[in-house]
């Protein structure tokens, strides 16, 4: 198994990889009804407006 | 004619559209050996909503379909237990997430520093606006 705490460098951090919580459930529920049946992977346009809007 | 009992279901159709993505790849009777049915008419069983999809076989259709297996998942419960269950199912243990459903939480932890953000409104419209083009 992967050990995070090797690969952290100093100034950056590794996205958590904990459980979901309810908000992040409400994210992919609202991308649900988006996308319907497809479950498409996060594309470059699609991150850049999650940085904006969360920005 | 008489109605099939699961032929609105989104597995029956999830089925038939994924089988038909897979045409220039593989036959319909390949897909079902790789899942290990051994009545290779089964698919077409399923796909036409005259029987559900075992719970059991998700994994294994799920590889031959090369597709999410949470995804699969979600829509064998939701066709053999119903909304109501299945929605039951998922607030004591959580919904099955998929790999690119992942994918999206990780981009959304890192764009907002991992301090787990609402959905607000305004985020909504613009993902909307991107993704559901």
């Amino acid at each position: 198994m992967m050990n995070n705490d090797k690969l952290v460098v100093e100034g950056f951090k590794l996205p958590s990889t904990a459980p979901i919580t309810p908000n992040e459930r409400d994210w992919i529920d609202m991308l649900r009804c988006i996308v319907g049946d497809a479950d498409p992977p996060p594309t470059l346009l699609g991150v850049q407006a999650l940085r904006r809007a969360l920005a | 004619m008489a109605k099939k009992p699961y032929q609105d279901t989104r597995l029956a159709k999830f089925v038939e559209a994924r089988l038909l993505e897979l045409k220039h790849k593989k036959t319909q009777a390949e897909v079902a050996e790789e899942a290990g049915f051994v009545n290779p008419n089964m698919l077409t069983i399923i796909k036409k909503g005259s029987t559900k999809l075992p719970v059991d076989r998700v994994p294994a259709l799920a590889a031959a379909l090369d597709c999410d297996r949470a995804l699969l998942l979600r829509l064998a419960l939701e066709q053999s237990e119903g909304s109501t269950i299945t929605a039951a199912i998922y607030e004591i243990i959580g919904p099955p997430i998929t790999k690119n459903e992942m994918a999206w939480i990780i981009e959304i932890r890192a764009a907002s520093g991992d301090t787990d953000p609402r959905l607000t409104s305004r985020a909504s419209a613009a993902i909307r606006a991107v993704i559901g083009k």
